[in-house]
Formats: C-alpha cells, structure tokens, sequence
C-alpha cells in the first residue's frame, strides 16, 4: 500500500510517433533560427508566434502588419546576404516567402526550380508588392491559424437566422488566384498548414490552376436557422420552437433560460419538439450547443414566445 | 514546489541551446526524455489516450516556441510540466462540458480537505485509467489538488468556479475514487 500520487508518478507512457510527427510539423522549418538572429528578426518572431497565439485578434495584427511592413522590407536584404535564414514562419506572408527562398530545400513545400540571384531580385520586388497586397485587402491571412480549427462561422448576436460553416477548402479557393498572380512562390507558402489544406496547398502547386479543385469533394454548407419567435397557441403555424438544419447536427444540445436566468427547458438531443411548456409570454434566451463534421459550435440568442 | 534541480538542468542545458537554434535532434531529443512522462500527466486531465496525445502535443510546441523565456527558476521538467497541465486546463475551459456548477453554501462541513493521501495498492496504470473514468469538474478539482498540489484558491480561479465549490468537488473526488478503489480490491 502506497500513496496513489506516488504510483502514479511512477508511470511512463509510450507515446504513438504520430505525437512526435504532428509536434515537428508544427515547429518552424529547419535552420531557422528561433531566437538568436538579428534584432529585426527577433521582433518578427515575436509578432509571428504572437499572431499563431491570438486567434480572435488576427484583425488586430493585419492592422499592425503595415508598422512591420518597413522593417519587414529592409531586413529581406539583410537576412539574404548573411544567408541567414528566417524566424518561424506562422502567420505572416512575407516571413514565408523569405522562408523559402533562404532555404528551399528544408521546407516541406519545395521549389523546384533554383533560384538565381537576379531572380533573388525580382522576388524581393514580389514580396514588397505582395506585402503591400496583403495590406490592402482585409482579408485573413492565407495560413490557418495552427492552433484552432480553419473554421469561420458568423455568428450573428440577436435576430439570428443564418449561420453557414465555410469549410477550409472555401477559404483556400479565395485565396489561391490572388497569390498565384504575383508569384508562383507564395501559393506554395502555407507556413504551418493542417494536413487538410497541406494537402490542398501541394496540390495547387503542382499545377497551379483552380480545376485542380475539382478533384475535392465539396462539403455543401450547412445552413442551421435558428427562428427568434414560435407561437405554441394550437394554431398549427409555428407551434414548435424547430431550428432547421437540425437533423444535420451529430450532437444538438440545447439550453433555454427566462430573463431571470432559470433553465427552463435543457435538452441533450433536441430534435424540434419543444412546444413552449405553458410557460408565459415573453423573452427566453437560448444556447444551442451543436456539432457538424465534428466542428462544435454554440449559438446564443433571443427567443420570443408569444401565443 | 520541489527543489532546484541544479544537475538536471546543467544536464540539460545542451539539449536547450540546441533547441533555442531550432536542431530538430536536440527537439528530438527534449521530447524523448520528457514525452513519456507528461504523457502520464496529461492522461489524468484526458478521457482517451488520444485526448491525452493531443494535449501534449499542443504543450511540445508551446515548450519549443518558448523555451527562450525558460529561466531555470524550477526544474526544466516542472516547467515543462506546469505547461502541460495549463494546456490541459485550456483543453478543459474550450471544451466546455461543464454546463452546471453547483454553487454550494460556504458553512459546509469540511473535515479532511487536506488529506491527500489515498492509499492504495493499484498499478499506476490501473489507477490512471480509473481518474480518466472519473466526472470531467471531479477529475480537473483532483488533479489540481493531488498531483499538481494547487491550493484550492489556485483551483478556482483556474476553472472559474467558487472556491467552496472546488472544496466540496475535491470531497467527492476523494469519496468517487474511494469508491471505486474498494470495487476494484473486491473484485
């Protein structure tokens, strides 16, 4: 008989290698220095690994990206003549771009072509128009963020009746023709891509042209409509709280409070059966919990009943 | 808190330097020694093996990008340890399982809180697969307090809830596995 904290520490679990495969893929490239490069490449790692980290805040630091931008411009020559090589590559399109042409043989997505000097050149006139492109358009950044799902739903506040998932493959075909005009080099750059989009990413490369895309299955959106307003009098018409879409959603949790905050309805499969429950007229607010293709979700909002 | 580990980090401090200029051996070599072990630690805080992975996996990559603030004021393996466990605390917040707290009156009796000895004569295997079996708000309290040695005020602010909350959930943690130790002795 011992201490279960002491049988427990002594335990040591064999990792399955995917873990060790997933951690490197994550990790920047090869030969990039981390930490130790110059002050300038140091203050863009810092934005870099600060933009993987925030994921709300990625409008925040395309806004900042035009202070970068500057040092950004400059330090190209630098980082090239010292044939240093870049800072990890998160976020930021131009510290991907530098990624590659430093060293095009360490990065997953390699350059076939060499890159001679004069091209070096006219790469660093790309970036610098690429940057400015990057600026202008208020886009999101064409990497995912690593550290959650490439999912973007809208998520209106009150008055919600439309919610459609753009599935990663959407966000990819917007991006895709914008860089491929510039150069070829920056539609190959996905820094730190999920497999899904690594995937799409080489493929685009090879052949660098929009049917490519064909060969994927599109995912339909999803629309899940959630109504504001039901009227459970016995009329017929709207007599139960139905959110479409519903029969789509793997897992539909749903929890409905009065203006006090008391649960009055909480329903772990809810499948459009809720007719009011004699409660008075008024304000109910919702939360409904729900999982498509293994994305969860939760949509709050207003809830009127009125008979 | 343990004790400095001065040699250990002497040990190590190769291995860091290798990996601060990003020597994907050195990385590797970081991660071989420490990756059984927190994988012991982030399957407490998991369901499956495969939660347990993902969590660690998030905590590597969080260690590499930021073994430059690493300050040898713990042990290297403590602070690669607090990483995995504030990892799996964020894995717990986003998941949001959790749906009902119990707010629970303060003037509750609370006896042996600070006992956090439970005996038992369990493979540490056996006794892992059992805390992953446990309620999600049971399981975070327990390990936080046992193997993590969080005050109870700690608890709370980590998982947002009332620290006479934490308490009584700890109790029950303490009485659920208590329980089940004495099924498994009888068996």
């Amino acid at each position: 008989m011992s201490n279960i904290k002491d049988i427990v520490e002594q335990v040591r679990e064999t990792p399955s290698p995917r873990c060790w495969d997933s951690i490197a893929s994550q990790l920047p490239a090869v030969g990039a220095a981390a930490g130790t490069s110059a002050a300038t490449g140091g203050k863009i790692a810092a934005t870099a690994t600060k933009s993987a980290l925030s994921a709300g805040k990625l409008a925040v630091i395309i806004g900042s990206t035009a202070a970068v931008t500057a040092g950004v411009i400059t330090s190209i020559t630098v980082l090239k003549n010292d044939s240093v090589s870049t800072p990890p590559a998160s976020n930021d399109n131009t510290v991907a771009i530098l990624d590659d042409n430093t060293n095009s043989d360490s990065t997953t997505f390699i350059i076939e072509e060499p890159i001679s000097t004069t091209e070096n050149k006219n790469i660093a006139q790309h970036t610098q128009n690429n940057i400015v492109s990057t600026d202008n358009t208020t886009n999101t950044p064409s990497s995912p963020n690593p550290a959650n799902s490439p999912v973007t739903t809208p998520v209106t506040p009150s008055n919600a009746t439309l919610a459609t998932i753009n599935y990663p493959m959407a966000q990819n075909i917007s991006t895709t023709p914008q860089q491929t005009s510039t150069t070829p080099q920056t539609a190959t750059t996905e820094p730190q891509p999920s497999h899904q989009t690594q995937n799409q990413s080489q493929q685009a490369k090879n052949d660098n042209k929009d049917d490519n895309f064909d060969d994927f299955d599109y995912a339909k959106p999803i629309k899940i409509e959630i109504p504001n307003i039901f009227t459970p009098n016995g009329d017929g018409i709207n007599d139960l709280f139905v959110i479409s879409g519903i029969e789509n959603c793997q897992k539909s949790n749903l929890i409905v409070k009065d203006h006090k905050g008391k649960i009055v309805l909480q329903s772990q499969h809810y499948d459009n059966n809720w007719d009011g429950n004699n409660l008075p007229d008024g304000t109910y607010f919702y939360q409904f919990a729900y999982t498509i293709n293994n994305i969860n979700e939760v949509r709050r909002g207003q809830l009127m009943i009125r008979r | 808190m343990r004790l400095m580990d001065v040699k250990a980090t002497d040990k190590y401090q190769q291995i860091i330097n290798g990996c601060l200029q990003n020597k994907r051996g050195s990385q590797q070599e970081l991660y071989d020694i420490f990756a059984p072990k927190m994988l012991t630690v982030c399957m407490r805080y998991a369901f499956t093996q495969q939660e347990a992975e993902d969590i660690m996996i998030e905590g590597f990559v969080a260690v590499f990008n930021h073994l430059a603030d690493f300050k040898n004021e713990s042990s290297l393996e403590q602070w690669i340890r607090q990483i995995m466990v504030n990892k799996a605390i964020s894995n717990y917040r986003n998941n949001k399982r959790r749906y009902n707290h119990l707010t629970i009156d303060e003037n509750i009796e609370l006896e042996d809180e600070q006992i956090l000895d439970i005996e038992s004569s369990m493979t540490g295997k056996k006794l892992i697969q059992m805390i992953q079996q446990m309620p999600d708000n049971l399981k975070m309290v327990f390990n936080l307090r046992v193997f993590e040695e969080y005050e109870f005020k700690e608890i709370a602010e980590e998982l947002t809830i009332p620290v006479s909350t934490a308490r009584v959930y700890f109790l029950r943690a303490k009485k659920w596995i208590n329980e089940h130790i004495e099924i498994e002795n009888h068996r």
